[in-house]
């Protein structure tokens, strides 16, 4: 007989418990996983669906979107389905130890539907190679220049046109001062009359002023002529600076079309920068998700809220998560559609330290071209070292214009087109290099002013030999502020073909120019001159006109005091005082 | 409440069950240890009554206890003398689940343990006092009588 008082309530309880855990243990796990996620990637985390086979510890995890927290349209990682096999063994250590996965419909960059934002985000900094800019400039400005347009930006044009304004406004205030001495001497000459008249005590005030005003008047008149000599002396300096300046902008504009300027790794940039370093960016950019993703030291285990945890462990301990083994099926979309790809990831954990060996992901892709992709995370040290290296063999490019068809330019043939990559991060120190190589018929393109088809020609004759654009990006400096310097034999070759091929050319027409800007210089520093001397001469002749001014007053009171001139600044006061 | 005084149960069913009831309020939930000890609990007979109130109000009292228990499991756990013991101990198949590697576990599991028999004896004594009298006293009243029918009629049906 069953004891139903005693079985029933405590049946009950098992009931309820085994139902918690068959009903509560998924969602909670997708909630976990969902919580865990976000807290990691910094964006929104959806799992559609987890079920656990506790019995055979296995793991399905269903409809699992990682949102990506850069770009929070598209999702960093999507997978249909995931299935881990779990360690029993670590399990019942409280490891979450996965011996095998395999992750099915895998795609990277996909669309959302919705954004995945969960916060803002700052937007990182894109480290960029300025070499290719200069060659842009260095072709734009030859382009113009050689059109013998001669700039406006002139240094000596504008030192003349700032002097054509100084210069007579000088002059002008010497001649204004002049007209106010001649003005005010031409007050004197009532002087001779004051002095015939009788009356001179009652006019001794007036005759003392006017004696100080012609004292005033002699020193004032020493003083224009000293201000006009300096004036004559100024001019002389600013046309030795004119001159300076405009030796200057000949040699500018000599140097500004000098083809030696132009550095073969400046014309590599120029021409392939574009490519090149999109494939640098881009490969950066996943070193970076990867090195910011990847655990830099052993993270702490999940703690409990209340108390501490110690280590108890005794002997080897393996990480608390540890996938030794995953293999991945999906597609990954490169902005020219979705293309599959199969990758394995071996030894991702949280605790690399203690794990003791790298994470290594091998990746593969088949379409539209093969490629590997090796990554290795080695977190085992003191510093983190990190390792890629991708090879694509076989990347089948349209027809393609590189550089400026305004400018220069090279229009090369659909063909096969080869990438290698070899990157080190020892730290925060980046090295390696990224190579390409294409094997296609390509062709010059030169631009109407810098030479057209008969440079075009004469140009494609010296670079017969090249029958391949290969080119190589270094890559130094840190994986925030990249250093790239891009080489090619193609950048030499076009540098020595320019050279050559532009070298009379630019000769000549910068001869040209140089004449031609010299006589524009020449005919502002005329004009200046000219301008100058009629002002000068101008003064020039109200000086004089102010001087026999000054002669005629002192003779009219020297005649009317009985006295010499030459006593009569000294003597005035007294002989008026005799009278 | 009405459970634990109207039950059948003997005194010594009703403090056990006081007494793991107040050992599974006092240890932290959420690991194996106080799974085990539940299930314990329900795989025995004890007074469920009595475990349900004590776990209850044990569980309020153990967070209030949480810097004694946290200091008494570290120096529990830190104890060279002990350490090789914890060790294996934590080696075993799913011992890592239970959590005693944390000190307010370990801590309120001890103390818990400490107060187990002390406990269980101060509730059976109290419960052979007390239960005769609260029964004969419900006898007076009409719910008390329902309550003791039932309860009764329950154990006749069952025997």
């Amino acid at each position: 007989m069953i004891r139903w008082k005693y079985v029933a309530p405590r049946l009950a309880v098992v009931l309820v418990l085994l139902a918690s855990l068959h009903f509560g243990l998924d969602p909670v796990l997708r909630w976990a996983m969902i919580s865990a996620g976000q807290a990691v990637t910094g964006a929104r985390v959806d799992v559609a669906a987890v079920s656990t086979s506790l019995g055979r510890t296995e793991l399905v995890v269903q409809g699992l979107a990682v949102a990506n927290p850069a770009a929070p349209d598209f999702n960093l990682v999507q997978a249909d389905y995931l299935w881990l096999d779990l360690d029993a063994a670590a399990l019942a250590e409280r490891r979450f130890v996965v011996d095998h996965g395999v992750v099915h419909g895998l795609t990277i960059n996909a669309a959302r539907e919705a954004s995945g934002r969960l916060d803002a985000q700052e937007p990182r900094d894109e480290a960029d190679s300025a070499s290719g800019d200069n060659v842009k400039q260095w072709l734009l400005s030859a382009a113009q220049g050689l059109g013998d347009e001669v700039a406006d930006d002139l240094e000596s044009v504008r030192l003349a046109r700032e002097l054509s304004e100084r210069w007579p406004a000088e002059y002008r205030d010497l001649e204004r001062r002049i007209d106010a001495w001649i003005a005010q001497a031409e007050q004197l000459r009532a002087l001779p009359d004051l002095l015939k008249s009788g009356d001179l005590a009652q006019n001794a005030q007036q005759i003392q002023r006017a004696s100080l005003t012609l004292k005033s008047l002699k020193d004032e008149l020493t003083e224009l002529r000293a201000d006009f000599q300096t004036l004559a002396q100024q001019a002389r300096v600013d046309r030795t600076d004119l001159s300076a300046a405009s030796q200057r902008d000949i040699d500018k504009i000599k140097r500004r079309f000098d083809p030696d300027q132009l550095k073969p790794d400046a014309i590599t940039d120029y021409l392939l920068g574009p490519e090149l370093g999109a494939q640098a960016r881009e490969t950066l950019a996943w070193l970076r998700w990867a090195r910011g993703h990847a655990p830099s030291q052993d993270l702490p285990q999940p703690s409990r809220s209340r108390g501490t945890d110690v280590a108890l462990f005794n002997g080897a301990r393996q990480p608390w998560l540890l996938v030794r083994s995953l293999e991945i099926h999906g597609q990954i979309d490169a902005g020219q559609g979705l293309h599959p790809f199969a990758a394995l990831a071996e030894g991702l954990t949280t605790e690399p330290k203690l794990y003791g060996q790298p994470t290594t992901i091998k990746i593969k892709t088949s379409t539209p071209a093969e490629c590997w992709i090796d990554v290795a995370l080695d977190r085992t040290g003191e510093m983190p070292l990190d390792h890629l290296t991708l090879a694509c063999p076989h990347i089948v490019r349209k027809e393609q214009t590189l550089g400026d068809s305004q400018s220069l330019a090279v229009d090369v043939a659909p063909g096969k087109m080869q990438i290698a990559a070899d990157l080190h991060l020892r730290g925060d120190t980046l090295a390696g290099d990224i190579r390409l190589r294409r094997d296609a018929a390509w062709r010059l393109h030169v631009s109407p002013q810098l030479g057209g088809d008969g440079l075009e020609s004469r140009m494609q004759e010296r670079l017969a030999s090249v029958d391949a654009i290969e080119a190589t990006v270094s890559l130094e400096g840190t994986l925030e502020t990249p250093k790239m310097t891009f080489r090619s034999p193609i950048g030499k070759e076009l540098q020595i073909a320019l050279r050559g091929a532009l070298a009379d050319e630019i000769a000549a027409r910068t001869q040209r120019l140089e004449a031609k800007t010299r006589r524009r210089i020449d005919a502002e520093i005329t004009r200046l001159e000219s301008q100058v001397a009629t002002q000068k001469q101008a003064a020039l002749k109200k000086l004089s006109l102010a001087d026999a001014q000054s002669d005629s007053v002192e003779r009219l009171v020297a005649d009317s005091l009985g006295l010499s001139k030459q006593r009569l600044g000294r003597e005035l006061l007294r002989a008026v005082q005799r009278r | 409440m009405v459970k634990t005084l109207t039950a059948a149960d003997s005194p010594r069913q009703i403090a056990w069950g006081f007494a793991l009831g107040m050992l599974i309020g006092l240890v932290p939930k959420g690991n194996l240890l106080a799974a085990t000890l539940g299930m314990l609990l329900v795989a025995t007979r004890l007074n469920l009554g009595a475990a349900a109130l004590a776990a209850f109000l044990f569980t309020w009292i153990g967070h209030g206890l949480d810097p004694i228990s946290h200091r008494v499991g570290l120096a529990l756990l830190e104890n060279s003398w002990l350490k090789p013991l914890w060790a294996w101990l934590y080696g075993l198949p799913l011992a890592p689940w239970t959590a005693l590697n944390n000190t307010v576990v370990m801590g309120s599991f001890a103390l818990g343990l400490a107060a187990l028999a002390p406990t269980y004896f101060g509730v059976r004594r109290a419960a052979s006092r007390v239960l005769p009298r609260i029964r004969q006293r419900l006898l007076k009243y009409h719910i008390g009588k329902v309550l003791l029918g039932l309860e009764i009629a329950a154990g006749g049906g069952s025997a």
